[in-house]
């Protein structure tokens, strides 16, 4: 087979089985990342090439690798760009004394224990052609990285990106990994001329680079950038321009004695920030890098790495140690550093957890230094292996120290600070003062598109709180929060950082504003609190909130879902299913005001709800008129409404009571007897139950016929909680 | 309200708050670098002084192969090692195609040894050596190579033997010299 063919044939099988172990990582909430290099791995002699020798040689033969190592060296050179271009000076205004001291104990305390830990490992695992010097030095960078990139997607997706504890994080991180790179240039270029002494002509010339980049360079380039915010588009002239800068930088870099991935790195800082130019060359390079080139980078270094030669005990326990001493040396560092600079103990251990996450940039570093003859294959070995248990770490161990039900919900319209652990004696004072301000009854509103959900917003404030002049004490306040839950699909592009979550973030805040201000009554909006966050599973976000926040309903509106006919599957069925709270499906058929409200009832828990929901509306306004239709299936008996309905009624006062009417009908199809009366309702509210044909999942002809019939808006009601009231907080005796 | 970082032309800050860096910090700093400075520059004196690495002992060696016992007997017999320090992994070929020292990417070493008290050991299987795969009179036994031997500049000397028969003979071997292109690489 001619090379390119096979080349390809090797790309085509390590692009698809990166997805697979990508997505299947993601599923078990780990950076999709991690997944991507663990395929790269699974190809290469530790799985592939055990189980299947004969084939794997077929498939990847030595002619070939070269080609994977040109093809691998051009995506690293544009991933760097790529990662040069995200790293923003935003992170580094906030906590820059304690982000600095931080960061670099974070790297002195990891370095020296590497260099200690080479006096033990150097007469083992190397051999005399590498210098001691040079050895120690490479072994104490590889034990300071911080992947910056993957922490920050982490941070991302744990809605950190705005508390106090994730801007320190990434500010930690952020200046960790730029003097990692600096230590590594260091590193190389003493390995090159295997010397101290004999690097410092390499490390002048690297600094006179640097300044050059950054300043005639960035110069420049924000002309560039003015230009473009003139012209509005990113010709391919610029873009040609941009990418040939970005390679004659790497070979520069690399022709002064430090490696190419220098050169593009420097260009990529060396953007203007915050520039649509910026935004919209990342966004034209990071597909075909990320998708493409990255991947194969992964497979090259997964052919290097031989877990097969840890075939001893002693050999895994030397594996534990270089673990191990990575994990101290990270963690430890930070804690203490974190800790006298004032942090609280928990936050300083998850700073620490944190900055251990050593992922992808330890990878690059590892293979730099397996090409240079640096590090032997076996301690190749150890550190990737050592490089995946920090990463995949992270995640679980973030989770256990700093779960989600300390981070406080962001319900105010502006970014609020994560003040409750700062002092965490007067919070306990604050909540007693605050007491009696908090909502009593909280109404969670999934909002998936803010411009075509008013109906839902105005019907939830309806049911929050009762319309002007119905008095009520202010103490019995009720709230909306309208969710708004951005999924990030891509779990590693640009608009993952933190910087750009963050500007998506503040455009939902802004729509969400403008919906607010218009609802009527003017008083209402008071009531609404919208939460925007990211995630990558709505339905299980939207559980999770709605319990933390000790919300009594999720009011949610309907959408027809893309897989099935059923009204009730899709999204809707998922929040269904995982939502512990009872939930409202609005279906908005655009009704103006909803005074005439129909509840046809048959007994069961369900219509109890749908029946607690619309006395509430009720009450909340004297407009409004409930009628509660029972029907009767010839002969049979009819329905009582339950006891404590009765009760309920009867401790309603007089005035509302007259607003309210209990017909009993006779018909043969009880849904149509329904659709009948909805004719002349505003508001039909109906549980999910066979009774009215609403029933989850169901295959039977009658399901969704109310939904498609019926004349009035609908409301669906379904009961998850029997204990709870709706009632309470608007009958003041209650 | 207004972002001051959200204008295109953002630079890296200044501090504006070196004022705030007090002298305490700034001297914690200056002790933490020249701890760890002095620190590394001591290991790195006491570890190129003390300590010795297992030389570069990685590569091909051809054989003189006709005087060799049995299956081994062959006119070009080549040994490729590879090298973790101290950790040795190889191969016994009489191809003449492995000599370019390139390995397949995905073979697996079939010889395992050390380096130890001055000299290397390695056994194993040899499947790519024809005769010695398959059984002997015993059944189903392979033969496993036993390798011992020193490093005397660019030649391997040592004894080789193949386990049923104790007797081991001496060995001669060269190393094959390898196109510089590979070492300098990325």
């Amino acid at each position: 087979m001619p090379i390119a063919i096979l080349v390809l044939v090797e790309v085509l099988i390590v692009i698809a089985l990166s997805r697979i172990v990508g997505l299947g990582f993601r599923w078990i909430k780990q950076p999709q990342v991690i997944g991507e290099i663990v395929a790269g791995i699974m190809l290469g002699p530790s799985l592939f090439g055990l189980v299947a020798p004969d084939l794997a040689a077929a498939v990847f033969p030595a002619e070939a690798v070269p080609f994977l190592n040109v093809l691998s060296e051009i995506g690293l050179i544009f991933f760097m760009f790529l990662i040069g271009l995200e790293l923003n000076p935003k992170y580094l205004k906030s906590n820059l004394n304690t982000a600095i001291l931080t960061s670099h104990v974070s790297i002195l305390v990891p370095f020296s224990l590497g260099s200690l830990l080479a006096l033990l490992l150097y007469p083992i695992v190397s051999n005399s052609s590498v210098s001691f010097t040079a050895f120690a030095l490479f072994l104490g960078v590889a034990m300071s990285i911080t992947a910056f990139p993957v922490l920050a997607r982490i941070i991302t997706e744990h809605n950190l990106q705005n508390t106090k504890l994730g801007t320190l994080a990434l500010t930690c991180a952020a200046v960790d990994d730029v003097t990692a790179w600096c230590l590594l240039a260091v590193a190389i270029a003493v390995t090159r001329t295997n010397s101290m002494i004999g690097a410092l002509p390499t490390i002048f010339a690297s600094l006179i680079y640097i300044a050059f980049m950054l300043i005639v360079v960035r110069w420049f380039l924000q002309r560039l950038s003015k230009h473009y915010n003139r012209t509005g588009r990113l010709t391919q002239l610029v873009l040609a321009g941009i990418y040939m800068g970005v390679v004659a930088s790497a070979l520069i870099t690399e022709w002064i004695g430090i490696h190419l991935i220098f050169g593009a790195f420097l260009l990529g800082v060396a953007m203007p920030k915050n520039a649509g130019l910026t935004r919209e060359l990342a966004e034209k390079t990071e597909d075909f890098v990320l998708i493409f080139l990255l991947p194969i980078f992964f497979a090259y270094s997964g052919l290097r790495t031989q877990i097969g030669l840890l075939n001893t005990p002693e050999l895994w326990l030397l594996c534990a140690t270089v673990l191990g001493v990575a994990i101290i040396g990270k963690y430890v560092g930070t804690y203490a550093a974190a800790r006298v600079c004032g942090i609280s103990n928990r936050e300083a251990s998850a700073l620490g957890w944190m900055m251990n996450t050593r992922g992808l940039t330890e990878l690059i570093v590892l293979n730099i230094g397996l090409s240079l003859g640096v590090i032997s294959p076996l301690l190749f070995t150890m550190l990737v292996i050592m490089a995946l248990v920090t990463t995949f770490m992270t995640s679980p161990l973030l989770e256990w120290t700093y779960p989600k039900r300390l981070i406080r919900l962001d319900i105010s319209e502006f970014s609020s600070d994560d003040s409750e652990l700062e002092n965490p004696k007067s919070a306990g004072d604050l909540k007693e003062t605050n007491k009696e301000l908090l909502p009593t009854y909280r109404i969670l509103v999934p909002v998936a598109n803010p411009s075509t959900q008013k109906g839902l917003l105005q019907l939830a404030v309806a049911l929050a709180q009762s319309a002007a002049g119905m008095g009520g004490s202010d103490l019995q306040s009720a709230a909306v929060h309208p969710l708004s839950l951005i999924e990030l699909s891509e779990d590693y592009a640009f608009e993952s950082t933190p910087v750009e979550a963050d500007r998506i973030i503040q455009e939902r805040l802004g729509k969400l504003s403008e919906l607010i201000e218009s609802l009527q009554p003017p008083e209402a909006r008071k009531l609404v609190h919208p939460i925007v966050r990211v995630t990558n599973d709505v339905a299980r976000e939207t559980a999770q909130i709605a319990e933390l926040d000790r919300a009594d309903l999720i009011l949610v509106g309907w959408h027809r879902p893309t897989f099935s006919s059923n009204r009730l599957g899709g999204r809707v069925g998922q929040i269904l299913s995982t939502a512990k709270v009872d939930v409202a499906i609005f279906v908005d058929r655009g009704r103006e005001r909803l005074n005439n409200l129909l509840v046809p009832y048959a007994a069961n828990i369900h219509d109890d709800l749908g029946l607690e929901l619309a006395l509430r509306l009720l009450v909340n306004s004297q407009e409004r008129r409930l009628t509660v239709l029972r029907v009767v299936v010839n002969g049979e008996a009819e329905n009582e409404l339950s006891y404590e309905f009765r009760r309920v009624i009867e401790q309603l006062p007089v005035e509302v009571r007259s607003r309210i009417e209990t017909p009993i009908v006779e018909a043969a199809e009880p849904i149509q007897a329904v659709v009948a009366a909805s004719a002349n309702a505003d508001l039909t509210i109906a549980g999910t139950s066979r009774e009215w044909g609403i029933e989850r999942q169901t295959l039977g002809q009658y399901t969704d016929e109310l939904v498609v019939q019926c004349h009035s808006s609908l409301l669906i009601a379904r009961c998850y909680v029997k204990v709870r009231s709706h009632l309470t907080s608007v009958l003041p005796q209650m | 309200m207004p972002n001051p970082s959200a204008s295109p032309n953002y630079q890296f800050p200044i501090p504006k708050n070196m004022n705030q860096l007090n002298v305490k910090l700034l001297t914690f700093y200056g002790i933490s670098i020249a701890f760890v400075a002095i620190l590394f520059k001591v290991v790195t004196a006491y570890g190129e002084t003390n300590l010795k690495a297992a030389p570069a002992i990685a590569g091909s060696y051809r054989f003189d192969a006709q005087n060799l016992p049995e299956c081994l007997k062959s006119d070009s017999l080549v040994l490729t090692i590879e090298q973790s320090g101290v950790y040795l992994s190889g191969n016994l070929k009489s191809d003449n195609s492995s000599v370019d020292g390139k390995k397949t990417a995905e073979e697996k070493p079939s010889l395992i040894g050390k380096w130890e008290n001055q000299g290397l050991n390695l056994s194993g299987v040899v499947p790519n050596l024809t005769g010695c795969g398959e059984s002997t009179s015993s059944g189903s036994q392979k033969s496993v190579v036993k390798l011992r031997g020193i490093v005397e500049g660019e030649s391997l000397k040592g004894k080789i033997s193949l386990v049923e028969n104790a007797a081991a003979t001496d060995f001669t071997a060269q190393r094959v010299v390898v196109t510089k292109q590979e070492h300098q690489g990325h």
